[in-house]
């Protein structure tokens, strides 16, 4: 049983990371090089997640580092790596200090553990542990009132969510007298066993930002460092909907009352999330509700519950997350006005083509990622017939070229208004931010083949 | 006869229109709530009708089950059972309700909050029926935990004062110590006969190994000890009195402390198979009948003295069912429910009037408030036990049941807990509305106050003359009272109002009683101490449990914070954000929230009006409606 350790030695370089920044003031180069260290680890642990191979149930069957889970732990870290590679280069905007790496570290090895967790308990320690950093890096600018209220606001309403969570989580405990994944049933239990189950998805969905529980993250992303909101708006989202999936397809693969319900989540944030985002004029403010609509996209692929499906989601999480990570990355570098990007591509021709693709792919324009990832989720839902989510995804994601496009139109013929963009010049920031446009286009390339490894081998 | 489901759902539907709405809305459709209580109110008449005219215990008028869940092969179900028990607690759980209700149109109209006191009211009421209702012991549990949390809700509704915040707290956790026993008792009736129904459990409870029974039976009487403020858990009542005076009436007085009483004679199959536990209920009923007595002829708070008389009454019926007089003991119950609702409602209008719950700052208020001192008068002399009205009988069938069956020293605690009644009830009435006037503008309440406590005054004043039809309904033989034993327990009552009189009604001075306090010496200190019970808890619970907290609190400040600290310094910038959280936030969400809506503008945008509260609520929402959605598809 001990053999299969190694599997966590992912997780263990991420968390030495974090230590490695926690202790930056003993390391020569001070917290610099501790954040560079810190990213080297992390991008370590990417690689060898992905070369590594998978494994079965381990530690009494509590986790297992599947194929879904291979994919889903590499894109945690992988973006974690970039995400702390830019801080290491640019540090955290209006802060000197570089510490925020170390919460990223440490909420990144909670998202790792969460996309292998097959138990409850531990599931829901991986996702505290996962968002607790979060709150942290959301109110990171102290003396910013308004980040402060948004990452309070952010606490109050995931606490409340999780503790309902936990609720349904001892029912379905009750239920099926078990707490591992594979022993999870509802069966026979009715009313109660739905109960139980929307209960526990509540959590998951609200630290997902899904409809109608995604209050807190227009608020919090608004007041937030957009360095922080470029992590927080993307990396637990991959880890969320792993375990989402796993969940569902270990409970009740094709309940059609829970089908509905998935379904109904995911019809509030696609309408939700893509309406809102049209009259925002502040860039965090409007990738929060692109990522309330992205997140009703991704719960498009989940509602059939279809191994296909579930691959799909993953599939997209990463996908989403890439692009959305980079623009956040490009507001904490330009300013977080939407006019505050004008005329970026007479300033900086290469970042504004860069945003291009990003947006493109948000959109789902082929063949970036983001294409094959919605061609995927669409395809799921057509295949169980879920006629009137795809019809609304479609239409939805016409709706947000909108938004994206304003955001072009800026960066090309805007009227610059003052100053704008800080201009400090960082090779590291650039390398982050050239891998993020590369990994947009390379995973676009390379889906099907990573999307067949994905569907063989979940479920 | 599926209406009887909506008994308790028309005021819980009501409740649950009310909640979610904002505060401004939510006080301007309070009249919903009456409206849920008083539809109660007519089906309650309609299945009284149907169950009438009764006479056969136990048999069910209507029983029906639906199933919720199923765990481990064992159905749990929701179920509603009418019998004519059920069917007259109806009626009083109602006709109480809803002249509290309108009585609360009027004394609650100007509190900015008052949307939501009736919310809860309506929601309590809504459980009360429930309980009333159910036909398994679990169901029984939920509605009586959900009274538990209406109560710690309207005993704190005026928690921006420190009094109600503290004794909301006490009064839930004081119940809590009881529910644990009941919870306890649940489990081991479940472990004997598999099962919480009514029919099952009270059906084969005969069949029981003595000790089994009687355990049960003993940790049923614990809860119902802490919810009906048996003595040494009766703690919480006088000081749930913090909280508005017509909740009091309903809740603490008439219905919700009747619920303990209610679940003994539930229960009673399995107090009779063990009958250890009888003899202990009559002892703790006994014990807390004369205790709580005395200590309401000590009280200077018009409101406390029917505390500590609502403590008292309610031994009363503990001892009438430990003594094999429940028909009795159940008719105690509701004339109680009525006289004492009324006496509850009188305060409020005294205390409206006067300004002050302090007696001796009262008198002559009967010139003033005449409908209010007519009626104030009827309960007290029900609550006292004099003919005509209800207390007299139902007091008079109980000191008959109890010397029926033998019960010769209990008789006589008994008997003394009656004269004690009648002369704290002189001592109210005198203090109050005769001697000198001490307060200016006396004036008489609104109508929509004084209308109920008619009603109630009436019912008081002809109920009495239920008493052998009321045990005929519940399939006993009935009777009227015995001459010699009216006569006795007249004579005592009589001989208590006299003290009272004597001691508090002949002057037409502003009253001293230092002399007469100083001749009683050590027995008054105790009682105004009240019995030390409160010291007790204080010194020999609540503080050790506050030392260990604030011990283990300093270990974690000390040890594991300065491990961390010399640790490393980072640790300390994280403490520093946290401790920022604290410091700034008040301030960043007051200007957030003002920031936030000067920019809100469309639909979208007021829902995200920057309002935590309004997040929550809205998330809290969305899941309820979830979930009835799934409870209406079914799995």
């Amino acid at each position: 049983m001990l053999s299969g350790y190694w599997h966590f030695v992912p997780e263990a370089l991420v968390v030495a990371g974090a230590l490695a920044v926690l202790f930056g003031e003993f390391l020569p180069g001070r917290d610099k090089g501790a954040a560079y260290i810190a990213a080297a680890l992390a991008g370590a642990a990417a690689l060898l997640v992905a070369v590594g191979g998978t494994g079965g149930p381990m530690v009494f069957g509590q986790v297992e580092p599947d194929s879904v889970a291979r994919f889903a732990r590499t894109g945690v870290a992988g973006l974690t790596a970039v995400w702390a590679l830019w801080v290491a280069g640019r540090g955290m905007s209006d802060e000197r200090r570089r510490d925020a790496v170390a919460l990223a570290l440490f909420a990144a090895a909670g998202g790792m553990l969460l996309c292998m967790a097959r138990d409850l308990i531990v599931m829901y320690i991986a996702l505290e542990l996962s968002t607790m950093p979060a709150y942290i890096l959301m109110g990171y600018r102290r003396r910013d009132v308004s980040g402060l209220e948004g990452a309070l606001k952010y606490f109050l309403l995931s606490m409340l969510t999780s503790i309902v969570m936990l609720y349904g989580l001892s029912f379905l405990y009750g239920i099926s007298g078990s707490t591992a994944f594979a022993e999870l049933s509802i069966e026979g239990a009715g009313v109660l066993g739905l109960v139980a189950v929307l209960l526990t998805l509540v959590g998951l969905l609200a630290k997902m930002s899904a409809a109608p529980f995604h209050y807190w993250a227009p608020d919090a992303y608004a007041g937030a460092a957009p360095a922080s909101v470029a992590f927080v708006s993307t990396v637990p989202k991959i880890a969320g909907i792993t375990v989402i999936a796993r969940l569902l397809s270990a409970i009740a693969p094709d309940m059609p009352t829970l089908v509905t319900l998935v379904a109904v989540a995911s019809v509030a944030s696609m309408l939700l999330g893509n309406l809102a985002a049209l009259p925002q004029s502040d860039l965090r403010r409007l990738m929060a509700y692109s990522g309330v609509a992205h997140t009703g996209y991704l719960l498009m692929a989940l509602a059939p519950g279809t191994d296909t499906g579930y691959a799909a989601a993953v599939f997209y999480a990463v996908a989403y997350a890439l692009p959305s990570m980079a623009v956040m990355l490009v507001a904490a570098e330009e300013g977080t006005e939407i006019t505050d990007l004008a005329q970026l591509a007479a300033r900086r021709p290469w970042l504004a083509w860069s945003v291009v693709i990003w947006l493109l792919s948000l959109i789902g324009i082929p063949p970036l990622a983001g294409f094959f990832g919605k061609l995927y989720l669409f395809g799921a839902a057509v295949d169980s017939s879920l006629w009137l989510l795809v019809v609304l995804g479609i239409l939805t994601s016409v709706v947000s070229a909108g938004y994206y496009f304003r955001v072009v139109r800026e960066m090309f013929f805007g009227e610059p208004v003052g100053v704008s963009g800080e201009g400090i010049a960082s090779p590291a920031a650039t390398v982050a931010l050239v891998a993020l446009v590369a990994g947009t286009v390379v995973i676009g390339l390379g889906a099907s083949p990573l999307l067949r490894g994905l569907g063989a081998l979940l479920g | 006869m599926a209406y009887v489901a909506l008994i308790p759902l028309l005021p819980a539907l009501a409740f649950a229109v009310m909640a979610p709405l904002s505060r401004g809305v939510r006080n301007r459709v309070r009249w919903l709530g009456v409206a849920g209580v008083g539809g109660a109110l007519l089906l309650s008449l309609v299945a009284f009708a149907s169950v009438w005219p009764g006479g056969h215990e136990g048999e069910a008028a209507y029983h029906a089950s639906w199933p919720i869940a199923q765990i481990g092969g064992v159905d749990l179900s929701l179920g509603i059972l009418l019998d004519p028990l059920a069917a007259i607690m109806l009626l009083v759980v109602t006709i109480v309700g809803v002249c509290v209700q309108v009585y609360s149109l009027g004394y609650m109209h100007r509190d900015e909050r008052v949307g939501w006191y009736f919310a809860v009211l309506t929601l309590f009421t809504a459980a009360m029926l429930a309980l009333v209702l159910s036909d398994n012991f679990l169901m029984f549990y939920m509605a009586w935990e959900v009274m538990g949390l209406c109560s710690y809700l309207l005993i704190g509704f005026w928690h921006e004062q420190e009094a109600p915040r503290k004794a909301s707290q006490k009064a839930f956790l004081t119940t809590r110590v009881g529910d644990v026993g009941f919870a306890i008792g649940l489990a081991i009736m479940y472990a004997t006969v598999g099962s919480f129904d009514f029919d099952v459990v009270l059906g084969s409870a005969g069949a029981w190994a003595p000790g089994v029974a009687t355990a049960v039976a003993l940790l049923l009487l614990f809860g119902a000890m802490g919810k009906s403020a048996q003595v040494p858990l009766h703690v919480w009542l006088p000081d749930a009195m913090a909280g508005p005076t017509p909740a009091s009436a309903l809740i603490h007085a008439a219905t919700m402390v009747a619920a303990g009483v209610f679940l003994v004679a539930r229960a009673l199959p399995i107090f009779e198979a063990s009958g250890v536990a009888l003899t202990v209920t009559m002892a703790v009923g006994a014990i807390t009948a004369l205790l709580g007595g005395l200590l309401a002829a000590v009280q200077h708070d018009v409101k406390k003295v029917l505390a500590y008389s609502t403590i008292s009454q309610l031994g009363y019926m503990f001892l009438a069912i430990g003594a094999g007089g429940a028909i009795a003991g159940m008719f105690h119950l509701v004339t109680h429910a009525f006289f004492k609702s009324l006496l509850f409602l009188g305060a409020g209008v005294i205390i409206h009037a006067a300004h002050t719950q302090d007696m001796r700052e009262m008198g002559g208020l009967a010139r003033h408030l005449p409908v209010t001192s007519v009626t104030f008068g009827i309960g007290a002399l029900a609550l006292a036990g004099i003919f005509p009205f209800s207390g007299f009988w139902s007091k008079d069938e109980i000191l008959y049941a109890v010397w029926h069956d033998g019960h010769y020293v209990t008789f006589a605690v008994a008997l003394l807990a009656a004269f004690v009644t009648a002369f704290y009830v002189a001592r109210l009435w005198f203090r109050v509305f005769t001697g000198p006037v001490q307060t200016e503008n006396l004036a008489e309440g609104h109508a929509e106050m004084l209308a109920p406590m008619g009603v109630l005054a009436a019912i008081t004043a002809v109920i009495g003359f239920s008493a052998p039809f009321f045990s005929e309904f519940l399939g006993h033989a009935g009777h009227w009272p015995d001459p010699a034993m009216a006569i006795s327990s007249s004579a005592v009552s009589l001989s208590g109002l006299a003290l009272g009189w004597w001691a508090y009604g002949r002057t037409r001075l502003v009253l001293n009683t230092r002399s007469l306090k100083e001749r009683s010496g050590h027995a008054y200190t105790v009682l105004t101490q009240k019995y030390y019970f409160d010291v007790t808890y204080e010194h020999f619970i609540i503080r050790p449990y506050m030392r260990a907290a604030e011990s283990l609190s300093r270990f974690d400040g000390s040890a594991v914070d300065g491990a961390v600290n010399g640790a490393a310094g980072a640790w300390k910038r994280l403490t520093e954000v946290a401790w920022s959280f604290d410091g700034r936030v008040i301030d960043g969400f007051v200007n957030g929230v003002a920031r936030a809506a000067r920019a809100s503008g469309g639909a979208l945008r007021r829902i995200q009006a920057g309002r935590v509260q309004t997040y929550q609520r809205s998330v809290l929402g969305a899941l309820v409606l979830l979930m009835l959605w799934i409870v209406v598809k079914g799995a």
